[in-house]
């Protein structure tokens, strides 16, 4: 299990996908987005509520996402819609950039294809042009060390932290192993786990980043006039059988294994080459968490959840791992795998880790999750924001 | 007899996968580890009984790490839980 199957990209990178993105970059591009996704073969709509009327600081992180969206390497051609002008996040920025990956990229502005219909025609138009490239693309069996993936985790409960966050973190050391990055985030979920994570650091100079990237987090939040330590771990958790701040986020830190702690990175920042876990600076918000690190290049994410969830990033394929019993069973056409024998049956934490690592094999290799199976394109793209509307 | 699961060879806790009563045996299994325990409390579903004694003031280890420092002596077998364990990173629990 040291291989798997995907498209080699002129960059070099390696998608586990091919798709075609549909991109809106602002909140009134999302009906034309939606119209042309609808009516075309295979093609992936990208919606959201920004990019309009944000603050020069906003715009950016905006602006960044959208970009690391689209260069993704997943993405095998792009269309990029507009609907006049937002200088720093404009259609033509946005495809400046992505274009430097080679892959094919078009512009529609609404405004000056002469109005809504109009545009669908031109956007479809595009799609039809690039869908016809891309297609000719076949997968290639390329090693393991390949691949960037996620690890995040949701609607945890007890068995969160007993059993799917260890295996997926046994699946994270066996990937890093033969060469391969996996990527934490969540900073709110590591408050407490500082010491453990910068233990593992591979020098003094990424300890003291995991230190500070996360107590800058904390401070954020402490500015909002808001102590969310006080409620954490919540009523529900500690009558589930949790007691401080650092059991609850140590038991979601496992899901990063054991392997070095190679660096840290902001919020759809491509880590470096060398095999490790990189933390990034995202918020525990489930959908926003998987936005950054599918904006950071992840090909792949695989999401922990005791409780069962429904999210699914719209381009980067999310296979979602439950350890509870009873949500493998209310929840079975939405968990892509159940390792709850760990606590039901002699299944080991190395044995499930190795059940999560073949299904990402076969992921990455185009198998497809429930989640995209279903269409489920809108329950894993969130932008964080850091100021207000203007 | 109830099962409970050893997650790091060094934890001084471990958890229990039932509900367990006062006076009930339960067994420890985790990294080569088999013993057997007479509960000394109540434990819920998921809750942590004590596998070694931790006395006042000594760390209480899951997952290999630190998670609290004891609030009072804690004996095998006791429920280990927000009556005897203080956070080291924020006080109130």
């Amino acid at each position: 299990m040291d291989k798997f199957w995907g498209y080699i990209n002129p960059d070099g990178t390696v998608g586990t996908r091919n798709h075609l993105l549909i991109l809106s970059s602002t909140i009134y591009s999302n009906g034309l987005a939606e119209r042309v996704a609808r009516s075309v073969y295979g093609a992936i709509p990208i919606i959201h509520p920004l990019g309009r009327a944000q603050t020069k600081s906003d715009i950016r992180f905006t602006f960044k996402t959208l970009v690391g969206t689209a260069k993704n390497p997943n993405i095998g051609g792009v269309v990029i819609l507009d609907h006049f002008i937002e200088e720093g996040n404009t259609a033509e920025e946005i495809a400046e950039e992505v274009s430097k990956t080679g892959k094919p990229v078009e512009i529609i502005n609404i405004r000056d294809s002469g109005g809504t219909l109009e545009s669908t025609t031109k956007a479809i138009r595009a799609a039809m042009e690039i869908a016809r490239k891309i297609t000719l693309r076949r997968r290639e069996e390329v090693p393991i060390s390949k691949l960037l993936f996620g690890l995040n985790c949701g609607t945890s409960d007890t068995t969160s932290g007993l059993s799917s966050n260890p295996a997926l973190g046994h699946c994270s050391d066996l990937i890093i192993a033969k060469g391969g990055r996996s990527i934490l985030a969540e900073l709110t979920e590591l408050m407490g786990a500082e010491d453990w994570l910068a233990s593992r650091a591979v020098n003094q100079g990424v300890a003291d980043k995991i230190w500070k990237t996360i107590a800058d987090f904390e401070q954020r939040i402490l500015d909002t006039g808001e102590d969310i330590r006080g409620t954490n771990p919540t009523g529900d958790n500690i009558e589930g059988g949790l007691t401080t701040i650092e059991e609850k986020s140590l038991g979601a830190a496992k899901k990063s294994g054991t392997a070095p702690m190679q660096g840290v990175v902001d919020w759809a920042e491509t880590p470096p080459n060398t095999p490790g876990v990189y933390l990034m600076a995202t918020p525990g918000h489930g959908a926003e968490s998987i936005t950054g690190i599918a904006a950071g290049g992840s090909q792949l994410l695989v999401f922990s959840t005791g409780g069962g969830h429904t999210i699914s990033h719209p381009i980067m394929p999310t296979i979602k791992v439950t350890g509870n019993p009873f949500s493998a069973g209310y929840m079975r056409d939405t968990m892509d795998l159940d390792v709850s024998d760990i606590l039901e049956a002699d299944l080991t934490i190395e044995e499930a880790g190795e059940m999560i690592l073949k299904e990402v094999i076969e992921v990455a290799s185009g198998k497809i999750t429930k989640s995209e199976f279903l269409l489920e394109h809108n329950t894993g793209f969130a932008i964080h924001r850091i100021g207000m509307s203007t | 007899m109830k099962k409970a699961l050893l997650l790091v060879e060094k934890d001084n806790v471990a958890v229990v996968l039932d509900d367990v009563l006062k006076g009930e045996t339960i067994e420890i299994s985790g990294f080569g580890v088999k013993c057997i325990l007479n509960s000394l409390d109540n434990i819920g579903l998921a809750h942590k009984v004590a596998f070694k004694d931790i006395s006042k003031g000594n760390s209480v280890i899951k997952y290999g790490e630190v998670i609290g420092i004891a609030k009072a002596s804690i004996k095998v077998g006791s429920h280990v839980h927000i009556h005897n364990i203080q956070s080291t990173r924020i006080g109130g629990n």
